[in-house]
């Protein structure tokens, strides 16, 4: 019996719903601060949400269109491109600093996060690499040594911006590869211990970071001073209770919470929601997985299924940190929330990757 | 093969793997979640619920100023407080503090009531009221209400000029009229922003040299000057009054430099309660509504036909003793006429004279002398829901509408794009955009002035301009319209009376008409042009005696308010000799 050739209906739907929550929670909790802070218009971060997300609409669509094989054959330039770009960040006439961190590009009155794209060029670069040399997983050489190049040097850059929070995304998902990929205990503890030392080297150089994960352990020594974002997070997620404050009437929006557009709308969602709305978040998010896993498992070529993976592990990672941070069981990083904070070069990136995820179970 | 098919099974195994993983990251989430949002609740919300928003919107910088001509005030804005509650707190102060909201600001006590439900953080009490009220309230130091600065719209004169300037809403947004075309210069932006808003209003040419934009909002001043519009609305308001008319609007404009220096419309309204009118009340008519002209368009049919040397002035037609049939219609004329010459045939406003010189104008060349009047298109002018009136494209134009459009039917026109093009003949030919805004200023006072753009396009040749001139000039001497006639004063007019057509009949109505009366002087050097139309007056119809004497009266206070000199006494006296003379039975 032939299969019906068609796209997974319910994957879209999840993420149309999360695309149309993500415009209306950035507008609650941005107007105000835009208002006052930025001395904008009150619509201002709701029109530049809605332009790009019109622009992600777009990308996904046409992501949809384009048969995934012709990212594979575009995986090495993507690449290329990606670390250059990520390497332009450095340059002070291209890079734009905000909060202390130089992670924007700017492209004629566009801002462009390198780091977002350059997620995705690796995720199409591991999923080539291992369709191709999947068979000599225990050759620890064959395998791991490009991978330590290819990865290293991004993880580089994006820490240098420094950007730890996408670094270790990163690293999540390529291990979630090459453990789905059959790699032996003895080399996934190897990977693990080497990122750990890697890791624990970074925390230790760098004082605010040590710092995050002293206030993480316990935000209540100093509520008012380093502890104060993940205080707020929780007051705000506090004030919910069942079924929220109302959309539009949370109180920590209004300058208590920092980043309440971006980094912590999960808190905003909680406050003004409830439980009952961060809990549908959560269940669309695991929803994507599940279907994402599904369209992995399922898709019978090599890079299809690599692709389909590091893809869900993208969107999947992205989520539980962002709201692994908001709800105080991680330190703070500055994550984007997929398809519902603000911010165009997540949104646009997301988009075409969930584009890709499409396309592939359109084949399975 | 087999080997393959092993390992797929076991890359399935780990990805189910992952996804257990990813699931009891899930569950832990929930778990924490249930425990932050559903058994802290009580903890935290006690935390949150007790502050204030720590970002306050109170301090709403000014609105611009906009002032007339000569720098008085036509809106200002003005600190007013506002007073809002939130509930959670009020309930604890109970009914006492809602009964002395209700008695000081004039509420209904159960409709503050049910406003101030406890599940809202944030409800605005009133809004906009007295500074000394919420001074008085501020003392009582009420639990849970408070108290910002707000800046209120203020139109010192009311009415005036109503349409013209439009209001701002709750929220200082310009809705109508200037107040909306120029909303972003009248808000507050910062400085790069602010060149951009400039931009967007003139074209760079309008700037001599190289300027830069200055922060705050910007004053704005018009051309409107407030005496002229106040004679004009008081003349206009007494005529629609006295005639029992359905609406009227009046247009006064300065020739040569194309400002306009009075736009009336009645029925008017209070710009302090615009709310309180229905929205006919606050249509710009001037601007936004069209009309079929009437026998005011055979100005424009004159011009294009001496333009084009189709015929002289002194050149005759002949009227058909009061019928003509033409594309199986008979076109009639009030009075019977033979042979009229073309001066003639806009002196007595034959229709069917007018007809035959459209038709032996031709139609090609009748279209695009109207559409250099502007006609069919937007003047330009500053101002929002500007209607560009409608022309047939010449290719389905009949002898029929040929004719017709000789004396203003089939046509649609704005009362604006008539005075403009009257103007335009007053102005030696030259067609030009008609200007509202005559400068911007900044809190420091420094005035941007607005370059005279300049006229645009010549329509017409000095001699046709003088030769037309010299026949509406006879229209009020001694034709049709006498009753504009200014002792002393060189005038140039046209009366029009226009037929509506019947909503019911869909037919040109018997009782319906569009009384006008558009006018300039003194017309040997022309400053003034004046539009006067009066839409179903009941008690007269004919623009003669309804349009034209109002011409007569705002002209005159314009004439006393700016001292234009009479023509000498000697041409005084002939031409009072000359009008005695021809107007003898």
């Amino acid at each position: 019996m032939p299969k019906q050739q068609t796209y997974d209906h319910l994957l879209f739907i999840v993420v149309l719903v999360l695309m149309g929550l993500g415009l209306v929670m950035v507008y609650s909790s941005s107007a105000l601060v835009a208002e006052t802070r930025y001395q904008v218009s009150s619509y201002y971060f709701l029109k530049k949400q809605a332009f790009c997300m019109g622009l992600a609409m777009l990308v996904l669509l046409g992501a949809m269109i384009v048969p995934y094989t012709f990212w594979r054959k575009m995986c090495y330039v993507l690449l290329l491109f990606s670390i250059i770009l990520l390497a332009l960040v450095f340059f002070p006439a291209l890079g734009k600093r905000a909060g202390g961190a130089c992670r924007w590009l700017n492209l004629s009155g566009f801002s462009f996060q390198p780091a977002e794209f350059a997620k995705l060029a690796l995720i199409l670069y591991l999923a080539h690499f291992l369709a191709k040399k999947v068979d000599d997983i225990e050759d620890m050489k064959a395998i791991f040594l490009p991978l330590f190049i290819v990865l290293g040097v991004s993880f580089l850059l994006i820490v240098k911006q420094p950007d730890l929070g996408t670094g270790v995304v990163i690293v999540l998902i390529a291990f979630s590869l090459v453990f789905a990929a059959g790699a032996k205990k003895r080399q996934l503890f190897g990977i693990a211990g080497l990122f750990s030392l890697c890791l624990g080297g970074l925390i230790w150089l760098v004082r605010y970071r040590l710092q995050r994960i002293l206030v993480f352990m316990n935000p209540w020594k100093d509520p008012a001073g380093k502890g104060y974002q993940m205080v707020q997070s929780f007051c705000a997620l506090g004030a919910g209770g069942w079924f929220g404050q109302g959309l539009g009437q949370g109180i920590q929006k209004c300058g208590y919470l920092p980043e309440a557009h971006t980094d912590f709308i999960f808190s905003v969602i909680g406050e003004e929601l409830g439980f009952i709305g961060t809990f549908a978040v959560l269940v669309l998010f695991g929803i994507f997985i599940w279907r994402g896993f599904l369209i992995a498992r399922r898709a019978k070529d090599p890079f299809a299924r690599w692709l389909a993976l590091g893809i869900t592990c993208l969107i999947g990672c992205q989520a539980f940190i962002n709201i692994g941070v908001a709800i105080g069981i991680l330190p703070t990083k500055g994550l984007a929330l997929p398809f519902i904070s603000f911010g165009g070069s997540s949104l646009i990136v997301n988009a075409l990757a969930v584009g890709m995820l499409l396309n592939i179970s359109i084949t399975v | 093969m087999k080997k393959k098919s092993k390992r797929s099974s076991n890359i399935n195994r780990r990805i189910v793997i992952l996804q257990v993983l990813f699931f009891i990251m899930m569950a832990f989430i929930t778990v924490r979640l249930y425990h932050l949002q559903i058994l802290q609740h009580d903890f935290y919300s006690e935390k949150v619920l007790s502050r204030l928003p720590s970002l306050s919107t109170s301090a709403k910088p000014r609105r611009g100023t906009i002032y007339d001509c000569q720098g008085r005030e036509l809106a200002v804005s003005v600190n007013v407080g506002s007073i809002y509650g939130i509930p959670r707190q009020i309930r604890q102060g109970g009914n006492f503090i809602i009964q002395q909201l209700c008695k000081i600001l004039h509420l209904n006590t159960r409709r503050l009531e049910k406003k101030l439900d406890p599940k809202q953080n944030f409800v605005w009490i009133k809004r906009k009221v007295d500074p000394d009220v919420a001074n008085r309230l501020k003392r009582l130091q009420f639990e849970g209400v408070g108290f910002c600065e707000e800046s209120k719209r203020y139109f010192p004169s009311a009415g005036l000029a109503a349409q013209l300037l439009g209001f701002a809403g709750m929220d200082n947004h310009g809705l109508e009229g200037t107040e909306l075309f120029f909303d972003e210069l009248l808000r507050v932006n910062d400085k790069e922003k602010k060149g951009a808003d400039l931009a967007k209003f003139f074209s760079s040419e309008d700037f001599d040299q190289e300027f830069i934009p200055f922060a705050g909002p910007y004053d704005l001043q018009l051309t409107i000057n407030k005496v002229i519009q106040y004679q004009t609305e008081k003349e206009l308001a007494d005529c629609c009054t006295t005639m029992e008319a359905k609406a009227g609007l009046a247009i006064v404009m300065e020739i040569q430099s194309g400002e306009i220096l009075a736009m009336a419309n009645w029925p008017t309204y209070n710009l302090n309660n615009f709310s309180q009118y229905p929205a006919r009340f606050r249509r710009n008519r001037c601007i936004t509504d069209t009309f079929e002209p009437g026998s005011i368009f055979k100005i424009f049919l004159a011009a294009s036909a001496l333009e084009e040397k189709v015929l002289g002035p002194s050149d005759i037609v002949h009227c058909g003793n009061g019928t003509f049939r033409i594309g199986g219609r008979i076109i009639h004329d009030t009075h019977k006429h033979g042979w009229l010459s073309v001066s003639n045939v806009i002196k007595e406003s034959s229709n069917i004279g007018s007809a035959k010189i459209g038709l032996l104008l031709g139609e090609e060349k009748f279209h695009t002398s109207l559409k250099n009047f502007g006609f069919g298109s937007k003047t330009g002018i500053q101002l929002p829901g500007e209607a560009r009136g409608n022309i047939k494209p010449v290719n389905r134009w009949t002898d029929l509408t040929t004719a017709n459009i000789s004396f203003g039917q089939g046509i649609l026109v704005t009362p604006l794009q008539i005075i403009n093009a009257v103007c335009c003949l007053a102005n030696q030919g030259w067609w030009r955009k008609p200007r509202i805004l005559k400068a911007l200023r900044n809190e420091e006072g420094e005035i941007l002035e607005l370059p005279d753009s300049g006229p645009v396009r010549r329509v017409l040749s000095k001699a046709t301009c003088e030769s037309v001139t010299k026949m509406l000039e006879m229209v009020v001497q001694s034709g049709t319209g006498t009753s504009a006639y200014l002792p002393g004063y060189r005038v140039a007019g046209k009366t029009g009376t226009a037929q509506k057509i019947d909503p019911e009949s869909k037919r040109y109505s018997s009782k319906l008409f569009y009384s006008s009366f558009v006018g300039y002087f003194p017309a040997n050097t022309p400053q003034i042009a004046i539009l006067v139309s009066i839409d179903e007056p009941r008690k007269e119809h004919l623009g003669a005696l309804v349009a034209a004497p109002v011409f007569r009266k705002i002209a005159q206070s314009i004439i006393r308010y700016q001292n234009i000199a009479p023509v000498e006494k000697k041409r005084y006296l002939k031409n009072q000799r000359w009008r005695l003379a021809s107007t003898a039975p």
